[in-house]
């Protein structure tokens, strides 16, 4: 009875609020079809509904909380699975004395990423921090990983990782915790952008479960060890000249990884041993808008990755010496129908798009967006990449080149569409043999919001 | 102060652009409102889309709204004016199109959403809220450049 009564208030309270203050929500339903012809992929077609609830705390904080659920097609995952997208509570007080101008607050889950996005852009549950100064920006977040539903995610950094992604029976994310400092400093010469950011990412899985212990003689092909790394960048973004922009960033990665290594003082010859991660990431872009051309935007993106050549996969495959291949925790990619990590890696994307009826105010098509990229992959080392058709044995050199067209189009406000088209065409003495035939990709994607 | 400058500079600049002229002193009052009257953000908006001309008073605004036959429900009572049915009147006023949601239910709801969308509103899109003047008045000016944006 009591236990009643306590929910009543609180479902009160709740509704309440709700209504006292300026709430919003609304849904968001989305379906992306696509076809790939790498093998064991084919057609996959995926739904998904989004409701949202976005609502003012008094004048400092908001609550936001979105739910999502989908219906998918794809065999290694459910028919229908769901999670909390986001449930945070922000606070923001500007105008504070203590040296910061603003102070943001958001506790819950959220969305976080780096500066460059290669390295992080993930959900996770946690605290964020803001502190605004009139020269700059400090940010401090702190998250974990481990209550997120796995098939919204992509952390996969460990052999463990990887083997309970492949489980049915698990449905949360690897348990890692996350850390990131942030240091913003807007226009601090000709208008140009500094940013700098150090990430941790601590793997937690030895606290709940057993992991291959140091020092263990013999090789074990059915587990794994802990992935712990680091990250440590700088960048610079802004304007050349009218209409020219540039963003160039640099990672160090260090870290550690359990290693199956010759050892003189083991029984066996051999033993694991956690070793260095020592790895970088750079990465340069150059993008001239021409408005006056049907707002034209012309691209150009290198992105560099070092790889390690004693590595014989992307995961826990370092065989000896210091692990130097580049492990994000989880980012962005380049490529349409050929999409590696930024490990071992070398591209240049060039990319073109305009929007013929920019014109025609008015008219349908107006918002059109059609474009093409052209995106050849180099691989700069010998060994692994995150790509398992790629030979780990074959030498540094072109892996192939990813031609993809795409046109996006929003008729109207609260309706989207985009069509993408893409053809690898491999160079077959980088793939393993039987894994090297062109790769033809396409989908059609939708969003409806209302 | 100076906010309330370059707005009054803004609008000003903008209104003979476009041949109209907002009367300073409601301007005034409008800018010091927290939350802009039902009335005054009728006037605003009707004067700077040439409905009224802006010589005319905010209740000579209303009977005016009352014979556009918009569906808009006006109080009968002085009250404050919501960010939705802001956006509504913007919307009629200005025959912004609005998405699809808007063309099967047009309101306050997806008016907002597509004044939003439009970036005229920059903080919390809640229909439900109210809105400053000196808000009000921002709104109405990215309305403004929005349409001229338009030809």
């Amino acid at each position: 009875m009591k236990t009643k009564k306590t929910l009543l208030s609180i479902i009160l309270i709740v509704v309440g609020a709700t209504f006292l203050y300026s709430f919003d929500f609304g849904v968001v339903i989305d379906n992306s079809s696509s076809y790939s012809s790498k093998e064991g992929e084919g057609f996959i077609q995926e739904n998904n509904a989004h409701l949202w609830l976005n609502l003012p705390l008094g004048k400092s904080w908001v609550f936001n909380a979105s739910v999502m659920g989908t219906f998918s097609t794809d065999e290694d995952k459910p028919v229908l699975f769901a999670d909390i997208e986001t449930l945070s509570l922000k606070g923001t007080f500007p105008h504070l004395e203590n040296g910061a101008n603003l102070f943001v607050l958001e506790l819950g889950r959220f969305f976080h990423k780096e500066f460059s996005g290669f390295v992080f852009a993930h959900r996770m549950d946690g605290v964020r921090m803001e502190f605004g100064y009139p020269s700059s920006t400090l940010q401090i977040a702190l998250g974990y990983t481990g209550l997120l539903n796995k098939y919204y995610t992509s952390l996969v950094m460990s052999k463990l990782d990887a083997l309970d992604d492949l489980d049915k029976d698990i449905l949360l994310a690897p348990r890692r915790l996350i850390g990131t400092i942030s240091l913003s400093i807007p226009e601090i010469f000709a208008r140009q952008n500094l940013n700098f950011s150090i990430l941790v990412n601590e793997d937690l899985r030895h606290l709940f479960e057993d992991v291959i212990k140091e020092g263990k003689e013999t090789f074990d092909p059915s587990s794994g060890g802990l992935v712990d790394t680091q990250y440590f960048g700088v960048g610079l973004d802004g304007p050349i000249s009218k209409g020219l922009f540039y963003s160039a960033f640099f990672y160090l990665g260090t870290g550690r990884m359990l290693t199956f290594v010759p050892d003189s003082q083991s029984n066996t010859g051999e033993a694991y041993l956690y070793k260095q991660i020592l790895s970088g990431l750079g990465g340069l872009s150059v993008r001239y808008y021409l408005e006056e051309f049907f707002q034209s935007v012309a691209s150009v993106q290198i992105l560099y990755a070092t790889g390690d050549s004693d590595s014989i996969s992307y995961i826990e495959g370092n065989r000896s010496g210091n692990a130097n291949m580049f492990l994000p925790i989880s980012g962005n990619a380049l490529g349409t129908a050929f999409q590696p990590k930024v490990s071992n890696l070398f591209a240049t994307e060039l990319a073109y798009s305009l929007k013929p009826f920019s014109g025609v105010k008015g008219f349908i098509l107006e918002s059109l967006q059609a474009g093409a990229k052209l995106t050849p992959f180099f691989k700069p080392s010998k060994g692994a990449m995150s790509e398992g058709e790629v030979d780990p044995a074959a030498g540094a050199g072109y892996l192939g080149t990813d031609l993809a067209v795409f046109a996006n189009l929003r008729p109207f406000s609260d309706l989207g569409l985009g069509a993408s088209l893409g053809f690898f065409l491999p160079n077959k003495s980088a793939f393993l043999p039987g894994k090297d035939d062109p790769i033809v990709y396409g989908q059609f994607v939708f969003s409806f919001s209302f | 102060m100076r906010r309330k400058i370059y707005l009054l500079v803004a609008l000003i600049v903008l209104g003979t652009a476009i041949g109209f002229a907002q009367s300073n002193a409601l301007i005034d009052q409008v800018l010091g409102q927290k939350k802009v009257g039902f009335s005054y953000a009728t006037y605003l908006v009707l004067s700077a889309a040439g409905i009224i001309k802006d010589t005319a008073t905010p209740e000579q605004a209303i009977e005016a709204l009352k014979q556009q036959n918009w569906g808009i429900s006006v109080p009968e009572e002085p009250t404050d004016i919501s960010l939705g049915k802001y956006a509504y009147l913007l919307m009629k006023a200005f025959d912004i199109p609005g998405g699809l949601m808007y063309k099967l239910i047009p309101g306050p709801r997806y008016a907002a959403r597509e004044i939003a969308y439009l970036g005229f509103v920059t903080e919390n899109p809640s229909p439900y809220r109210s809105l400053s003047g000196e808000e009000a008045l921002q709104i109405l000016h990215n309305a403004l450049a929005w349409k001229e944006g338009q030809k």
